[in-house]
């Protein structure tokens, strides 16, 4: 069995977003930057599938500028065998890079995308969804739990109100949700080892992709910052302000 | 919420990293009261060093403060029960004999400062850190005092400053910056916050990274020290201490020839526990960050004082790691705890801590290591409190630094050069500095590169230690009475021409250049009342004018703070001729006694109007009589030994003083800096051959048993240790009178400064060594290094071969039953133990002790 990865290239989750100056995005200017925390989850699982046995090969496809190629390393140190680089700038949206996933499936017909439910970016959660209706192949989102049969998947996918068991066949486009797995740290012989590893490139152009922008961002704002409190003289006075003024009781 | 208060008798700011909670605790312990402690962030701090510092100590320290810094902040930590005493290891590789001999030194620098590291085999250190590749290894360091601060130094600040308000003394304002600091007339006033005004009479500055902007944006002033990023990495999940409860589980481990430690954070249960970290300091190319380009709490990933850290940074260090520490292969890298974390590097190594030099009452504690944390704070509150600390504070005083060793680019240079010394290679007591180099120049300073000076510098001053030039002449013709140095180590920033110049000036004359000598003039109504007080020898009253008087400061208990020379220029005019090490910490010591004590003098800085070219040996006297315009006025009774006068060589203007730093006939000739050039000019053209400067601040000063502040001369040692009492105490009042009396009237002194000569320099492998830095003193019968009954150690102060006695000289203070002539004890050098021979005990020259030479 093979297994396909997208990988996205992020701004670092625990770094403080920034807004450029004149609003028109988020300043990723010398921003640290990191993979997508669902795409290595993803990752993670399909890797340990390959340990498991139930995997021949996993290959990681990054969709982005040049240095997507970081992430893809970071994929492979952990222990994915080769990577592909789609290089694309500005970032195509979720239907955009679903072509171009649809384009590498073609190619490398793996029997499984295992993709993070979305990019902790743009929340969008699409590309998943939007890649499985392209391929026409069978979907499981939010995936927290998964075992590998001969003809199919046995998934466990978090929804509203509890878990929900689907048997999806193969092959599957799943997509890893936070309690699916732990991503394992790469050692440092596996960090060495990864600068080695092969990774092949493309354009969308390459792949004969047509990557139309239809969306476009008016405008960034940081929310609003925080108000200062008051100090309240007495509990009637503040019972009265979370009533009257507040609303909230 | 308390109100804010608007006065306060000390304001900290940064009252939340380990420094400024230690000062807050020490100063309560020294009776303090009504103290404020502000910070920009959290108390204890969540921005700063403290707040991420990997916390462990070792006491392998260079030097006596800081030893004493760091073992106080051990023991401390240890009463508070938050220390985990687990020992560390310092290897040395097989590759790596340099770092072997540099074990060897730590482990004498221990036993003359004060530890208790001793080295042992590769097997020893494998037996006690597992983790180790024992076969990488040639031998290691073990120090049994090392050990982790449990479970945070960050913690320890926070009970500190609980303790100080539970104590009433001490209010703590957290998120709460200075925004400016109120100076007048040269006082500080108060600080700004968001919150108001604080009026006080002290403000303590213990802002780690931040510091620096303080001085320079709030106190119109600037401090030696920069950040630098330090890479930290962390390794697991490791469980070997799973259960534990520990914070740390094996020895801290330092392998220095690859500038890295590494230790284990102990129990997975514990807050960071369950890792391996490893930390790096960058050798080639390290990272310093301006303290402008800080970000603030909420645009860091991490926190402001940790960095983004990028593996590549560090992969060829981290792959020679892995030889030595193969667990580092096996785990994994947990890159999102990884960081570089900032630590404040100096312009010389030494920490900012001290009054500032420009603003009374406003105090500094920067640039300090967790490890000297609480350590620092008891030297600030001794310092505050009495004016002076148990170990001399020479080395750590802002007040050291020259205004030139304060501008934007010197600090840049230096720091960025310290920085990538932290750990290797190791760093030779004489080694110069590359960078900052150049700045201060004599007027002969291109005639010396031509004749092909050997340079090294001391506060900005380029010096020559010796001339190329004079290898083909002096060398060959006294190259049979002088050894070669064969060992690398103790010939290493030395020339051996050096030596050769020393013996041509003994047999005929040279002349040194002492441009670097700092002068101070002092003048006014009360510069008499002012120097007389501030000198234990008279130098007002009947004292001549034209009489140049050499004279020690000393402090209250009668710690010897300064040696300096003052001349009298007129009633009340007197010039100090003061050392270019010594030079701005003597100022100040002048500028505040005269501030405290109302005082109306002016004290000038004139060292840069003046140069200095001393001129001596047996022709001296006939070599001046030529050029002289009048060679009368240059007789012995015309012109008596200690005396100044003014006259002219060819037309040019000199002020001669006959004093000898070398013990031999001559003058130092003070002139106006334009006519330098042409003074030496003059005097090269006569045959006066120029000698370096090594011949007067080693290999002369040590035959002459002259001793140097801040080497032989020191805070913790009175005037009559040091040899150095006059034969009679002045009738008039002088700082430290009372106690100089007392001292003098003892039976006995503790210890002496004594001179001591090797007796056999030939090492096991059959080379003669030639002793540099400080070595400890051993009693021959038992091995242990001396201790007077003050718990004083005994060792090297000075150190040098004497070419014209022949002998390696040293001085070291001796404890008293020690203290006779011929006995012998044995002196400790790269782990092999050398004889020594007590010489002279207290003030008597090897060379000439008589002391006929410098008078004839």
């Amino acid at each position: 069995m093979k297994i396909l990865c997208p990988v996205k290239r992020v701004l670092d989750p625990y770094v403080k977003v920034r807004v450029k100056q004149d609003n028109s995005d988020v300043d990723l200017a010398n921003a640290k930057m990191a993979m997508n925390p669902f795409c290595e989850i993803a990752v993670e699982q399909a890797i340990r599938l390959k340990e498991q046995g139930h995997a021949s090969e996993v290959v990681l496809v990054a969709v982005g500028p040049q240095q997507s190629q970081e992430t893809l390393r970071t994929g492979l140190a952990m222990g994915a065998d080769r990577g592909i680089l789609v290089k694309a700038e500005p970032a195509p949206e979720p239907l955009g890079v679903a072509k171009i996933l649809k384009a590498i499936c073609d190619k490398e017909s793996p029997d499984l995308v295992f993709a993070g439910k979305q990019a902790v970016d743009g929340d969008n959660n699409q590309t998943g969804q939007m890649l499985s209706a392209l391929l026409g192949w069978a979907q499981g989102t939010f995936v927290s739990k998964v075992e590998v049969h001969d003809d199919h998947f046995l998934v466990t996918r978090e929804i509203d109100g509890g878990l929900e068991q689907l048997k999806i066949g193969r092959p599957a486009v799943l997509t890893a949700d936070l309690r699916l797995c732990e991503p394992r740290y790469a050692s440092l012989p596996n960090i060495m080892k990864a600068k080695k590893k092969p990774i092949d490139n493309y354009t969308p152009e390459d792949l004969g992709v047509e990557v139309g922008h239809r969306l476009t961002l008016q405008k960034v704002e940081e929310p609003p910052a925080r108000q200062a409190g008051i100090k309240v003289d007495s509990v009637g006075e503040l019972v009265d302000k979370l009533h009257d003024e507040a609303k909230v009781i | 919420m308390a109100k804010f208060p608007d006065s306060a008798s000390v304001v900290i700011i940064g009252q939340g990293g380990i420094v400024g909670a230690s000062v807050a605790h020490h100063l309560i312990e020294r009776g303090w009261d009504d103290i404020v402690g502000i910070d920009k962030s959290a108390i204890p701090t969540d921005i700063g060093s403290t707040g991420h510092a990997s916390d462990f100590c070792f006491t392998t320290a260079g030097d006596q403060m800081t030893m004493y810094t760091t073992t106080y902040s051990i023991e401390f930590f240890d009463k508070l029960g938050r220390y985990e005493r687990v020992g560390g290891l310092e290897v040395a590789r097989w590759d790596d004999d340099q770092r072997m001999e540099e074990l060897k030194r730590k482990v004498g620098t221990g036993k003359a400062f004060g530890n208790r590291t001793y080295l042992i085999s590769a097997a020893e250190a494998k037996q006690r850190m597992p983790l180790l590749e024992e076969s990488m290894i040639q031998g290691a360091l073990w120090d049994p005092d090392a050990g982790l601060v449990v479970p945070r130094s960050q913690t320890v600040a926070g009970e500190l400053v609980q303790a100080g308000e539970a104590s009433g003394k001490l209010q703590t304002f957290a998120n709460c910056p200075a925004t400016g600091l109120e100076i007048e007339d040269g006082r500080i006033k108060g600080v700004h916050t968001p919150r108001g005004y604080i009026a006080a009479d002290y403000v303590v500055v213990c802002c780690g990274l931040w510091g620096r902007l303080i001085a320079t944006d709030m106190a119109g002033e600037d401090l030696p020290i920069m950040p630098v990023e330090h890479p930290l990495l962390f390794f697991g999940p490791y469980n070997e201490f799973e259960g534990t409860g520990k914070d740390i589980g094996y020895p801290l481990l330092r392998d220095q020839g690859n500038s890295a430690y590494l230790r284990d954070t102990g129990d997975p249960t514990t807050t960071e526990g369950g890792q391996i970290e490893w930390g790096y300091y960058e050798e080639k190319a390290p990272r310093l960050v301006h303290p402008r380009d800080l970000l603030e709490k909420e645009q860091a990933r991490l926190s402001p004082s940790q960095h983004d850290l990028d593996i590549e940074q560090v992969m060829e260090p981290l792959e020679k790691a892995m030889e030595l520490t193969p667990i580092l292969a096996e785990l994994g890298w947990n890159e999102k705890w990884s960081f570089n974390g900032l630590l404040q590097v100096t312009a010389d190594g030494g920490p900012s801590i001290g009054e500032s030099p420009n603003t009374r009452g406003l105090w500094y504690a920067e640039s300090v290591w967790i490890k000297d944390g609480p350590g620092t704070g008891k030297v600030v509150a001794d310092w505050m409190t009495d004016g002076r600390t148990e170990i001399d504070h020479h080395g750590i005083d802002v007040g050291r630094y020259y205004p030139i060793q304060k501008t934007e680019n010197y600090i840049a240079e230096r720091c960025y050069e310290t920085a990538f010394k932290i750990y290797n290679p190791p760093v030779h007591p004489r080694e110069p500095y590359t960078k900052g180099r150049n700045i201060r120049r004599s007027p002969f300073h291109a005639r010396e590169q031509e004749l092909g000076g050997y340079f090294m510098e001391i506060a900005g001053w380029e010096r020559a230690h010796g001339y190329a030039a004079n290898e083909q002449t002096l060398l060959e013709k006294w190259g049979d009475q002088i050894p070669e140095r064969r060992n690398e180590w103790d010939n290493r920033h030395f020339w051996r021409v050096s030596n050769a110049e020393h013996l041509e000036l003994s047999h005929n004359v040279g002349m040194i250049n002492l441009s670097h000598f700092a002068i101070y003039d002092v003048s006014g109504p009360d510069a008499e009342a002012l120097m007389e007080y501030l000198s234990v020898a008279k130098v007002g009253g009947n004292t001549p004018v034209g009489k140049g008087v050499y004279t020690n400061f000393i402090d209250l208990t009668g710690g010897i703070r300064a040696d300096l020379t003052v001349v009298r220029q007129g009633v009340d005019r007197f010039r100090v001729i003061d050392g270019g090490d010594a030079g701005n910490r003597d100022f100040l010591w002048m500028k505040r006694m005269a501030e405290d004590r109302g005082f109306r003098a002016y004290i000038e800085d004139r060292t840069d109007h003046y140069g200095c070219l001393g001129v001596w040996g047996p022709n001296a006297r006939k070599v001046l009589q030529q050029l002289a315009d009048r060679p009368d006025e240059l007789e012995p009774d015309r012109f008596p030994f200690a005396a100044s006068r003014t006259f002219t060589l060819k037309g040019i203007p000199v002020t001669g003083f006959r004093i000898s730093y070398v013990g031999e006939q001559g003058w130092e000739l003070h002139f106006p800096f334009s006519y330098g050039l042409s003074l030496w000019d003059m005097l090269y053209e006569a045959g006066v051959p120029p000698v370096g400067i090594e011949t007067y601040a080693n290999s002369r000063r040590l035959e002459k048993s002259l001793r140097l502040q801040n080497a032989d001369l020191l805070t913790e040692y009175n005037l009559v240790e040091a040899g150095l009492a006059r034969p009679k105490v002045k009738p008039m009042e002088f700082h430290g009178r009372e106690a100089y009396v007392a001292q003098r009237e003892r039976n006995r002194q503790p210890a002496y400064l004594c001179t001591l000569t090797m007796q056999g320099q030939t090492d096991a492998r059959g080379v003669d060594r030639f002793p540099v830095g400080p070595w400890p003193l051993l009693d021959p019968s038992n091995g242990d290094v001396l201790r007077d009954e003050l718990g004083r150690r005994s060792y090297t102060t000075s150190v040098a071969f004497g070419p014209s006695v022949g002998k390696t000289i040293a001085m070291s203070y001796l404890p008293y039953s020690y203290c006779k002539e011929g006995n012998e004890l044995v002196m400790e050098y790269f782990s092999e133990h050398f004889p020594m021979k007590v010489e002279a005990v207290g003030n008597k020259p090897l060379y000439d002790p008589a002391n006929e030479r410098a008078r004839s």
